[in-house]
């Protein structure tokens, strides 16, 4: 691991004051930023999305305890991310993948058939979704299922006052929400009862 | 590079579209994806645009409304990604569990003409593909409960027919068997005994009228060996058997139930098409009750698909008490 690779406490508060003076607002940013790294990783085909936005970070809070002056944090860290990019698919290149080494869950699966206990974890994750979608309101309830059905969203727009763009990502909002929720009843079962 | 022409370009909110489908899809040059990638890592509610652009791009994979050529790129460029595969299950999941919701009380109108290009030559200009499929299932469902209503009196009066046909030979025999007593005791004194006309009162057993109901989850059900249990009276006309599928991906299903200790019984029927019910999908098959007997039962679900593959989806079983 290289010196821009040492990780500290230093590099890491810098990191995060350059992305906002107010520490609460200045978590929400990392988090922010984290995600775009992570979705960056992921559409260039990168197995491990998120311990390369993670590699990301350490080398730009390296780079912040080294003096570096950074203006624009977001251009920085894409700077960053192409290169880590590139030394991921050269070091693909060196060391032949194995399909032992692809994350869990991520193996290429030759077998159509589930097993009882695959089945049985999709079950729970469905019961976890419909769950979850009982605890939005009726309206974005509606709103999720209506869009989805894709019939006319320019129309749907329209109706509700505003444009394409902004239902759009009004929908991907809630479907974040619904996913945090899922996510946060899969850690902890007695979070929510069917 | 030209960009997908996926919608109308006709503001610049649907050139956005194209430009973020084309990048999902690896329709940009490289230089082209890079500006791209540089925009959204530099500025969040671009990053959330294209998230939301990707997640309509799957639910639109998923529900078969992509053009062919764009679905063709998806398939090849996106859905074959593992990367990816936690998104479109997601999707798959929301689309499951949104279309089972109830439908509004008073639901957002859906002008056919402002609809997407690619949906404007339908033929029923007024009604959308979507809608034309709510339509066709709720004939669907509508005929399936008409049919069913129609199965089960045609049944109960067949049952009710037959038993009043086996009352009647019975109170013949009686009859029979009473003069034949009054003929050999024709001698004998009758002050005591009943007179001969004097009607004879027989117990009818009422007719089955009743439905029973079981549902049953694919292989998952704890406890007892033998799975959940369900008890007939003779009084149960059918019993209704709800499976939940949990593997929606095929076109039909074909439906064996057999008995383990019994190799002569076997109730099959095929063609059979999953129902959004209150646990997901359903499939739902009716059997005689005063046809089965009291012992464990197993249900094979088999998948079938329009290629002609057929494979066992799932397994339930269950005992019956009388």
């Amino acid at each position: 691991m290289s010196g821009q690779e040492a990780t500290g406490s230093d590099g890491f508060n810098s990191l995060l004051l350059m992305l906002d003076s107010n520490r609460e607002q200045a978590g929400i940013r990392y988090e922010e930023l984290r995600q775009r790294l992570i979705s960056y990783f992921r559409h260039r085909e990168c197995l491990t999305p998120e311990d390369l936005a993670d590699k990301t970070f350490t080398r730009v809070s390296g780079k912040l305890v080294e003096g570096e002056e950074i203006r624009n944090i977001g251009a920085f860290c894409f700077g960053v991310a192409r290169m880590i990019l590139k030394e991921h698919w050269t070091s693909l290149n060196k060391q032949p993948s194995s399909l032992t080494d692809l994350p869990a869950g991520q193996e290429p699966s030759c077998d159509p058939f589930r097993t009882e206990a695959e089945i049985e974890i999709e079950r729970q994750k469905l019961e976890r979704m419909e769950w979850c979608l009982d605890q939005l309101g009726d309206e974005d309830r509606q709103l999720l299922k209506d869009y989805s059905i894709g019939a006319n969203r320019e129309h749907l727009a329209r109706v509700l006052g505003t444009t394409l763009k902004n239902v759009r990502v009004k929908v991907h909002r809630l479907r974040e929400k619904l996913k945090k929720c899922v996510e946060a009843c899969s850690r902890d079962p007695n979070a929510y009862e069917i | 590079m030209q960009h997908l022409e996926f919608v109308v370009q006709s503001s610049s909110a649907d050139a956005e579209y194209n430009e973020a489908v084309s990048y999902l899809l690896k329709q940009l040059t490289e230089e082209e994806a890079e500006r791209f990638e540089e925009n959204y890592l530099s500025d969040h509610d671009a990053f959330e645009h294209l998230e939301a652009i990707e997640e309509e791009l799957i639910e639109d994979y998923l529900r078969d409304q992509l053009p062919g050529e764009i679905r063709e790129l998806f398939e090849t460029q996106y859905a074959n990604r593992p990367e990816n595969r936690e998104k479109i299950d997601f999707a798959k999941r929301l689309i499951i569990c949104s279309d089972s919701l109830p439908a509004r009380k008073a639901p957002i109108h859906i002008s056919p003409t402002h609809g997407p290009a690619r949906l404007r030559g339908f033929p029923f200009y007024s009604v959308t593909p979507a809608r034309a499929a709510s339509i066709a299932i709720i004939v669907l469902l509508i005929s399936v409960i008409l049919l069913g209503g129609y199965l089960f009196r045609r049944n109960r009066l067949a049952a009710e027919t037959q038993a009043r046909i086996e009352l009647e030979e019975r109170e013949r025999e009686l009859q029979k068997h009473l003069e034949s007593q009054q003929g050999s005791n024709k001698n004998q004194d009758d002050k005591n005994q009943p007179h001969p006309q004097e009607p004879r009162s027989v117990q009818q057993p009422a007719p089955p009228t009743f439905i029973a109901s079981l549902r049953l989850k694919p292989n998952t059900e704890r406890g007892a060996s033998g799975g959940k249990a369900v008890s007939l009276t003779s009084s149960t006309a059918w019993l209704k058997i709800s499976l939940v599928v949990s593997r929606p991906d095929y076109d039909s299903y074909n439906v064996t139930v057999r008995r383990p200790s019994d190799s002569r019984f076997n109730f099959s029927k095929a063609g059979l098409k999953p129902v959004h019910g209150r646990d997901g999908l359903v499939i739902t098959v009716n059997l005689p009750a005063q046809t089965l007997e009291a012992g464990l039962y197993v249900i094979d679900l088999e998948g079938a698909r329009a290629t002609g593959e057929r494979e066992i989806a799932h397994t339930y079983q269950f005992t019956l008490q009388k």
